[in-house]
């Protein structure tokens, strides 16, 4: 029986295209279902009712649904390679703990940024780059997060700050993700580009900045 | 070969009950550090310097922080005996999610519960029991979350149980009144010997946490005055005590211009004074 592999996602959503590219390092064909998060489907509702969010990954009809739980799902089904979790359970444990901390902390720092001006967002940007600071020693002495090859870790790394926080920084008029600042989060950039489906995988980047753009002014008119 | 396993905890935690579980379900033997929130120890530091916070399960001098990384840890380390994910992928992507929905949802509604009065408190009550109902959907007819056996969502939850009468208490309800299959479910759990040694005594919590709520002064005037000074000063709106007491802090490490808040002189009084102390013992107490 052949494998029925469905994505619920959204363009601009980091978290949804981090299944993406799992699934593209993988190979494994999936059909893309771009939901309107203002206009939900019945379908994604229906295979999300809990938090009706995207991305929902549907095999042979059953959803699965939190990314880094789906990424898990991923590599547990699919066992070919790349291999996204080390092998090594206290490896895989620091994996974990390093995308919770991504989703958890660096993405409410990162979100500080966007909304505040002046001397609180001076204050974010400081606390965002000591942070990245932290991620970035979890790459110091390897070629990739997860080691040898791209791993679990590298999937969430890449798409939170080369997908989306580059953007994000550029759409703020802001710089404070350099290669002077991070030398070896840049060299592990360099390498990343060069794997066709991580271009693939990437926010269009014209599009980003105007997304990015309309949302924060209709946040900014919203506080009004 | 278990090696050196010590857990740094803290005993009202549910985070560190989980862990706990974990360790008695696999019958490891490992040395208990119980940890003073408010004088932490150089190892909690060392072990987790990201966060600094319990529990942290040291294994051969290796740390693993966050307590579902740590289950998830012992269960694929100890992957001999007492089996807390299944092996099939499809059912445990299930249990991670509703760990994680645990996670997301049940420490912070149940904290407004004892915390906040008023709309704010019956707000969090009635998401609380709505979280709690769902979950009680999930377990449907099995025994355990994890099927006909105790598993990873079953851990996850459980230590929860045991702030149940605090909540109940300070939000004036109750909760087996609402999910009894929920309830029933526990009290099934904790005839489990690795549960009912991991937990910890209900009427011990609910007088930690009476404790606690005195030191955090929050039904204290003088913090109350603090709040309205502040929002006098119309320097951001203050919700709740924990924003006077981070407004102090701020203000003390020149994060935001003490100038911004000296409208009212009362209010540098009042920060001088109570808040200090107050901020002191909130940045310690969250778990």
């Amino acid at each position: 029986m052949a494998d029925e592999v469905k994505l619920f996602g959204m363009w601009a959503s980091p978290y949804s295209r981090r299944v993406q590219l799992a699934l593209k390092l993988k190979g494994i064909p999936y059909e893309y279902i771009e939901e309107d998060l203002s206009n939900k489907s019945s379908l994604l509702l229906k295979y999300n009712p809990v938090h009706q969010k995207i991305p929902v990954l549907v095999h042979n009809g059953k959803p699965i649904a939190e990314s880094l739980v789906i990424l898990e799902y991923i590599d547990e089904t699919w066992r070919n390679n790349p291999v996204l979790l080390p092998q090594d359970p206290f490896e895989r444990s620091m994996a974990r703990f390093w995308a919770k901390f991504i989703d958890e902390k660096i993405l409410i720092t990162a979100r500080k940024v966007s909304f505040n001006t002046g001397k609180e967002q001076e204050q974010a940007i400081e606390e965002l780059t000591e942070q990245l600071k932290l991620l970035e020693n979890e790459l110091k002495g390897k070629p990739y997060f997860a080691g040898e090859a791209i791993g679990y870790l590298d999937i969430v790394v890449a798409n939170f700050l080369v997908f989306w926080f580059r953007n994000l920084q550029e759409a703020l008029g802001i710089n404070m993700f350099t290669q002077e600042k991070f030398p070896i989060i840049f060299e592990w950039i360099k390498k990343l580009v060069k794997i066709n489906v991580v271009e693939e995988c990437r926010i269009p980047k014209e599009r980003h900045l105007v997304y990015i753009r309309t949302r924060l002014e209709a946040l900014k008119s919203a506080s009004k | 070969m278990e090696g050196e396993v010590v857990l740094l905890d803290f005993w009202p935690s549910m985070f560190g009950m989980r862990t706990r579980i974990a360790l008695a379900e696999k019958q490891i033997k490992y040395e208990y550090r119980e940890e003073d929130l408010r004088n932490k120890s150089a190892l909690l530091l060392q072990m987790n310097p990201v966060h600094k916070k319990i529990p942290v399960l040291i294994h051969n001098g290796k740390p693993i922080c966050e307590s579902l990384i740590q289950v998830q840890y012992i269960d694929e380390v100890w992957n001999d005996r007492a089996p807390l994910l299944p092996p099939n992928p499809y059912q445990r992507a299930t249990a991670r999610f509703w760990a994680d929905f645990v996670d997301k949802k049940i420490y912070d509604l149940g904290a407004k519960v004892w915390r906040t009065k008023g709309e704010e408190q019956e707000a969090a009550k009635k998401e609380l029991i709505e979280c709690l109902k769902l979950l009680e959907g999930q377990l449907g007819d099995n025994p355990y979350f994890g099927g006909k056996d105790f598993g990873f969502v079953d851990v996850a939850l459980v230590p929860f149980y045991c702030w149940f009468y605090t909540y109940e208490k300070f939000g004036s309800f109750s909760i087996e009144a609402e999910c009894p299959k929920l309830i029933a479910w526990a009290k099934r759990c904790m005839q489990k010997e690795s549960v009912a040694k991991s937990l910890a005594d209900q009427e011990k919590i609910y007088d930690f946490v009476l404790h606690l709520k005195k030191a955090l002064g929050i039904e204290d005037e003088v913090a109350k005055e603090t709040v309205r000074a502040a929002e006098t000063a119309g320097f951001f709106r203050v919700v709740n005590f924990m924003d006077s007491a981070i407004l102090y802090i701020k203000v003390k490490w020149g994060i935001l211009s003490s100038s911004m808040v000296r409208s009212s002189c009362k209010v540098i009084a009042l920060l001088e004074g109570h808040a200090h102390q107050r901020a002191q013992e909130v940045s310690k107490f969250r778990l």
